[in-house]
C-alpha cells in the first residue's frame, strides 16, 4: 500500500504527545545530514539534532547526491538511521540507498520522497544517526533527508 | 498502485487486533532480507527471523538489485515456518509485487507475530546472478501489557 499522511490527520495524531489543551505550531520541514564525498566501500556518518523546544515527526527519506555515475552505487551503498530517543533503527539492517530513501534518477528526473510507512515522533534534543557504507564507486557530496513535520508548543 | 491509505489505517488496524491493556507502541520499520546472488535458473532459500521484542505489520514489499539489474519474471514467496503460512498462494512475480525502490502493490496490512521465523524463496528466472535485497516495509508494534 502506499501510505499517505494528510496534514489534518498528522495534526491529530501528534497531538497524543502533548496536553489535550496545548497550543501547537505545526510545520513543514526537512533535516538533513551531509555525508560528503564517500570513497569507494568507506563508511561515512553524520548526526541529524533535533534542537531543544522542537519535535520532529518524520513522514520520509530522500537521497541526493552530485554524480549521476554513481547511480548504480546507490543499489549498492548501503544506510542506516537509527533514532537515539529509543535506540530504534529504521531498518532491521543496513540496507540499500535505492531500497529504503527516494532519490534523483538523473540531473532532470525526480523521484518523489520515500514515505515511511508511519509517522515517527522524535523529540527535540534527540538525534538521527546516518551511517552509509559506500559501493565500489565513490559518491560525491551525498545528502540524506528527513521530511516531516516541525511541532513547536506555543505558550 | 492497488491502494492507498492514511497512516490511520495502521492505527484501526491496531484497535481492532490489540487491547488497550496491551498499550502497543507503534514505529515505522522495515525488515531487510539479504539474498545472496542466485544464478538465472536458480532458487534459493533464505531463513529470517523477526525480532523476539515486536509484532510487524507488513504495509508494502520493496526489492532492489545491488548491481541496479532487472529481475524480469523473478519470484519470490515468503513462508512463516510454524504454521506453513504462504505470503502468496504461490510464488509470486516480484514487478508484480514489489516496486523496484519500496511501497510495491501489497494490497493490505497482514501482521506477523513477534519472533517468527520465515523464508523467503527467490528464484531467479533471468535478468543476473548478482546480490538483491528485499525490504518488507511496514511497522513494528511493542506490547507492554
Amino acid at each position: 500500500m502506499r501510505i499517505q499522511f494528510p496534514p489534518s490527520e498528522i495534526d491529530a495524531w501528534v497531538r497524543q504527545f502533548y496536553v489535550p489543551t496545548a497550543a501547537l505550531l505545526i510545520q513543514p520541514t526537512t533535516y538533513k545530514a551531509e555525508l560528503g564525498t564517500i570513497a569507494a566501500n568507506a563508511n561515512a556518518y553524520d548526526q541529524i539534532t533535533i534542537p531543544d523546544g522542537v519535535d520532529f515527526v518524520c513522514i520520509g527519506v530522500q537521497a541526493d547526491f552530485d554524480n549521476v555515475n554513481s547511480l548504480g552505487d546507490l543499489f549498492g551503498a548501503n544506510m542506516q538511521l537509527t533514532d537515539s530517543s529509543t535506540e530504534n533503527p529504521f531498518f532491521s539492517q543496513a540496507a540499500p540507498i535505492a531500497l529504503t530513501s527516494s532519490f534523483i534518477w538523473d540531473s532532470s528526473i525526480t523521484d518523489a520522497v520515500q514515505a515511511l510507512s508511519y509517522p515517527r515522533f522524535i523529540p527535540g534534543n534527540s538525534s538521527i544517526a546516518v551511517s552509509v557504507t559506500g559501493d565500489s564507486a565513490q559518491i560525491d557530496l551525498l545528502t540524506i533527508s528527513l521530511v516531516g513535520f516541525k511541532i513547536r508548543k506555543l505558550g | 498502485m492497488l491502494n492507498f491509505c492514511s497512516f490511520q489505517e495502521i492505527d484501526r488496524f491496531i484497535a481492532q487486533n490489540y487491547s488497550l491493556k496491551q498499550r502497543p507502541r507503534v514505529d515505522n520499520y522495515s525488515v531487510i532480507v539479504p539474498v545472496p546472488a542466485t544464478a538465472d535458473g536458480s532458487s534459493i532459500d533464505v531463513p529470517f527471523r523477526l525480532n523476539g521484542n515486536a509484532d510487524f505489520l507488513i504495509c508494502s514489499l520493496g526489492f532492489v538489485n545491488v548491481a541496479g539489474l532487472a529481475v524480469a519474471q523473478s519470484t519470490i514467496q515468503i513462508v512463516e515456518n510454524g504454521s506453513n503460512e504462504k505470503l502468496f498462494d504461490s510464488a509470486v512475480s516480484i514487478r508484480t509485487i514489489c516496486s523496484t525502490q519500496a511501497q510495491g502493490d501489497f494490497p493490505g496490512i497482514r501482521r506477523i507475530a513477534r519472533g517468527s521465523a520465515l523464508t523467503l524463496t527467490f528464484s531467479n528466472v533471468g535478468g543476473g546472478v548478482s546480490a538483491n535485497f528485499f525490504a518488507m516495509h511496514g511497522v513494528n508494534v511493542y506490547v507492554y501489557g
